[in-house]
């Protein structure tokens, strides 16, 4: 996949607009929403017909059954779910630390360390799995083989959006604030942040890990190129020789990270939809 | 608790660190003391980082005697095959890097100005987060079951007579289908960007225009799009870079056989390649790095131009 | 400058009534302020007159003609708005000439009349500033010059210095009815800030709940409101408790009599309650001398400059009312001393009595 990821929780609604009338070419507009609505509509329409109506069975989910009885699918699958689920917590345990760090002790460095988090977007996946393999590969041979590794990796490409995310929860629950009044109340470090921080984060971490989730079931380049078979890899695999279990397996994970999106959107707007961190663009 | 570089830090509660931090050692200076919170995060972002990263450029500014050259850089612009692979890649991404500007920026405007339904907005939103996250993979099936040999559309199409595959159509030309392809994140990547700007746009400023004679028209030449054409610019320098860097959709549809930058890398690192040197394989990935490095810069300077007019 | 006239006016949002035949006259030169609470209607006629919102029925006439069907940006008006209206990517200068360029004027017509509208606001230091870097009273100012450069036929004004401080508010309005006063133009203000209205105005209309309640130069509105709402909207009141008089116009409050405006529609002999200002009140000391008014205790008195104002709990109950004292009428009051309040109004207004005791507004 590309390597900018953009997240997008769901925003808070629009501001009031001016009453009453613009009436701009409205007819235009809906063209144009119409058209894209089928651009992109059509292609899961496509998908779904394509893996549920199997020629000369009609109407069936055998091709999702079949598919997912396989060994390798349901292996892999889990791997992945794994290494999203350490990805998430390395990659949410630094980067709330840097992002707290840096706000309460050195704000100054702000701009330094907001640059070093975008960094990732500038290395497209398949040139960073070149450099990985360039220095790993001879230096720890046995680290890159595992299939572990990719933990490490997958953190890094998470750590934009990740400090975006969080960063801008705790702008708005002022932190500093907070944590100062925690504090003047007695309250040590460790409590504050178990306490006060995070429970106040709650749509901030969980817009991060759901990206984190959907980019680590989605990753494909970097584990690929370094022989490792993650869930991707199989699909991948699995599309070379079979005609239905790839595209099924696609709409699958499509559904998976919709539903996710639908969650935290739920979520977010629950709470006001002040607390959904900005897309990240 | 005093504000940063307080001594007192020092007798604070002992704080779970990630590994690899040092514990502060009694009272230290201010300053270097609040720099070590940050190690773990330099740290990590060194080793992970930019050691292969600089490594990449590193190998690529040598030649396989071994010396520090720049001739292997010079070599992917002499040799045929990877020019080439640059310049399809600079046209597929000028390509849906415009065509998704255009249509991202008509959709985010149409978004933000009908506002009924109102379940439209967030709908589209929501899905425009989805798909610009999907991986490569789904998306190459979407396409592959759509207006692939044995697509849904591409079958219907023909039993209305037209063949997508007649030679005078687009899918003979794979960077063509790749830019139909790739509009599919890169449209809702543009409306992405162009959300926020385009709601950044006051009310007040179109009525006030309004109210001083302006037309629609000269609403938007003279306010609205002077107002939004660095998020647009923006979008597009985005938009470009996001192409240019994409691999796995690429890889998936042509199975690997077109000639593109990022695919042309997939190959070195996978030993098939025409280059006989490690060398230029790094080269290519260090070129590669770089267009995308320079534009995603370019990025980040129109949208902090963006940011100061819309306050 | 020309004569503005809403006529019958009526404007629904959803179910909502936000106007309710709304009819309002402007003589020409005239500064006219529409005064009320949010949610009243007064912005929603001002959208009205400029042509951003349509009426549900009625007209509106600008110099005799029916302009109501007209798009808004063919009405010949100039527009402050309460914020953020100041074109980004222009520099004030440009900002101001906006409407120039679009009458095709001349750049020599156009710098000319930009240097005289800036000037009239008093910003022409900063002509070559863009939004961004001028402070909230200036970018009024250079929204005030903007709508002022195409001599507009009526100045509309919505709620122009809510966004401003305090002591901003009160020099810059200050400065547009002395500009409004020079150029003669026929202006409609809208605000929610009774003092502000009362101090620019040639006239005052207060509205609620999209009816207007009473219209009158402010000395009328305030001194003679028509409506309870008027009176506690404008200025404060307290509710003081009184009979109507034998003779059916006067009513008696505590001792005194206050011939009044209102008590007709009261049969002699009944309860009401009057609405009195602070300065319609005096407080004296608590000793035999005099029986008339009402007994109680100092809760704090605020030194105000040329007034005290003293917040006294009555005996009997426990409502507070406000007197504006003048300074040099008692000893500053301490909390606790024992007083008297007595009403010295010659005027107030009189509402159906709701409670027996007495009670302020802040």
């Amino acid at each position: 996949m590309s390597a900018v990821r953009a997240e997008v929780f769901v925003q808070a609604p629009p501001s009031p607009r001016t009453r009453g009338g613009w009436r701009l070419s409205n007819p235009g507009l809906w063209l144009v929403v119409a058209l894209c609505a089928l651009y992109f509509l059509f292609p899961i329409w496509a998908v779904a017909k394509f893996t549920l109506e199997l020629p000369g069975k009609g109407w069936t989910l055998k091709a999702y059954v079949d598919v997912i009885k396989e060994g390798d699918v349901r292996h892999t699958f889990w791997l992945s779910v794994q290494i999203a689920f350490y990805t998430i917590i390395l990659s949410l345990a630094l980067m709330l630390w840097t992002v707290l760090w840096t706000m309460l002790k050195l704000p100054r460095l702000q701009p330094v360390v907001e640059f070093i988090s975008i960094l990732p977007y500038m290395v497209p996946p398949i040139a960073f799995v070149v450099g990985i393999a360039g220095v790993f590969r001879p230096a720890f041979p046995s680290f890159i083989a595992s299939q572990w590794c990719l933990v490490f990796f997958y953190a890094v490409l998470a750590m934009p959006f990740t400090y975006r995310s969080l960063d801008a929860g705790l702008r708005a629950i002022d932190v500093r604030t907070l944590t100062e009044a925690s504090r003047g109340l007695g309250a040590g470090w460790l409590q504050t942040i178990w306490r006060v921080v995070i429970p106040n984060l709650r749509s901030a971490l969980l817009g991060a890990t759901f990206l984190t989730v959907a980019v680590v079931l989605g990753e494909y380049t970097i584990a690929s190129l370094l022989l490792i078979t993650t869930f991707p890899v199989e699909v991948a695999k699995v599309n070379q020789q079979e005609i239905f279990g790839g595209p099924a397996l696609g709409l699958l994970s499509m559904l998976v990270v919709a539903l996710m999106f639908a969650v935290l959107g739920i979520f977010t707007r629950k709470r006001g939809g002040t607390n959904a961190a900005a897309a990240f663009v | 608790m005093g504000p940063e570089g307080c001594g007192q830090l020092s007798q604070s509660v002992a704080i779970d660190r990630p590994a690899g931090a040092p514990a502060p050692a009694g009272r230290r200076r201010r300053v270097s003391f609040a720099w070590l919170g940050l190690l773990p995060f330099f740290a990590y972002v060194g080793v992970f980082l930019l050691w292969p990263t600089l490594a990449v450029f590193w190998k690529g500014a040598h030649d396989p005697a071994g010396n520090l050259t720049l001739r292997t850089y010079g070599q992917i612009v002499t040799t045929n095959q990877l020019r080439q692979s640059f310049w399809k890649s600079t046209l597929l991404s000028v390509d849906s890097a415009v065509l998704g500007a255009v249509i991202g920026l008509l959709l985010a405007y149409a978004l933000v100005t009908l506002r009924r339904p109102k379940w439209l907005r967030n709908a589209v939103t929501s899905f425009s987060a989805v798909a610009a996250n999907m991986g490569g993979l789904p998306l190459a099936f979407f396409f592959i079951a759509a207006i692939g040999v044995n697509g849904m559309l591409t079958r219907f199409l023909v039993a209305h007579k037209i063949d997508l595959y007649d030679r005078h159509f687009i899918y003979t030309n794979p960077l063509r289908s790749l830019t139909i392809i790739y509009l599919y994140f890169q449209i809702p990547l543009m409306v992405i960007v162009m959300l926020p700007a385009i709601d950044g746009l006051k009310t007040s400023w179109r009525e006030a225009a309004t109210n001083l004679g302006a037309s629609k028209l000269q609403y938007w030449t003279r306010v609205g799009l002077p107002v939004l054409w660095p998020a647009i610019l923006g979008g597009l320098v985005l938009l470009f870079a996001n192409s240019f860097a994409a691999y796995a959709t690429a890889y998936v549809i042509t199975g690997g056989q077109t000639n593109l930058a990022s695919i042309q890398i997939g190959y070195f690192l996978s030993g098939n390649t025409i280059a006989n040197s490690e060398q230029i394989g790094y080269a290519i990935a260090g070129w590669m790095i770089l267009v995308v490095f320079v534009a995603i810069m370019l990025y980040q300077w129109l949208r902090r131009r963006t940011a100061k007019w819309q306050q | 400058m020309s004569s503005l006239e809403l006529s019958q006016v009526r404007k629904t949002f959803g179910g909502t009534v936000a106007l309710e035949r709304l009819d309002l006259a402007l003589g020409e030169g005239e500064l006219v302020c529409l005064l009320g609470p949010s949610g009243c209607g007064k912005t929603t006629a001002l959208r009205i007159v400029a042509g951003f919102d349509q009426p549900d029925s009625g007209a509106v006439f600008l110099a005799g003609e029916d302009i109501t069907r007209r798009a808004a940006n063919k009405r010949d008006m100039g527009m402050v708005f309460q914020a953020y209206s100041l074109f980004p990517n222009l520099t004030a200068e440009e900002n101001v000439a906006f409407g120039l360029r679009l009458r095709r004027q001349s750049a020599e017509q156009r710098r000319q009349r930009v240097n005289e509208m800036l000037e009239l606001v008093g910003l022409s230091a900063q002509a070559k500033r863009y939004a961004p870097q001028l402070s909230g009273g200036q970018q009024q100012r250079v929204a005030l010059a903007r709508a002022l450069a195409i001599a507009p036929k009526v100045l509309l004004l919505d709620e122009p210095l809510s966004a401003l401080d305090a002591k901003v508010r009160v020099n810059l309005r200050d400065e547009i009815r002395r500009i409004q006063l020079s150029t003669g133009t026929t202006t409609l203000f809208v605000t929610h800030d009774q003092e502000e209205a009362l101090a620019v105005s040639d006239r005052v209309g207060v509205m609620s709940n999209g009816r207007l309640e009473q219209i009158g130069n402010p000395t009328a509105v305030y001194q003679d409101p028509s409506t309870s709402f008027v009176a506690r909207f404008v200025g404060t009141v307290n509710e003081i408790p009184g009979v109507v008089g034998s003779d059916g116009k006067s009513v008696e409050v505590g001792g005194t009599t206050i011939a009044s405006a209102g008590a007709e529609r009261f049969a002699p002999g009944a309860d009401v309650q009057a609405l009195v200002r602070p300065e319609g009140l005096l407080v004296a000391p608590l000793d035999g001398t005099s029986e008339r008014g009402f007994p109680g205790t100092v809760v704090t008195a605020a030194f105000q400059g040329a007034v005290v104002r003293v917040k006294v709990r009555l005996d009997g109950n426990d409502a507070l009312v406000s007197v504006d004292a003048p300074v040099d009428s008692i000893e500053h009051p301490n909390q606790g001393d024992r007083v008297r309040v007595q009403v010295a109004a010659h005027r107030a207004f009189i509402e159906p009595a709701t409670t027996a005791e007495p009670v302020a507004a802040a």
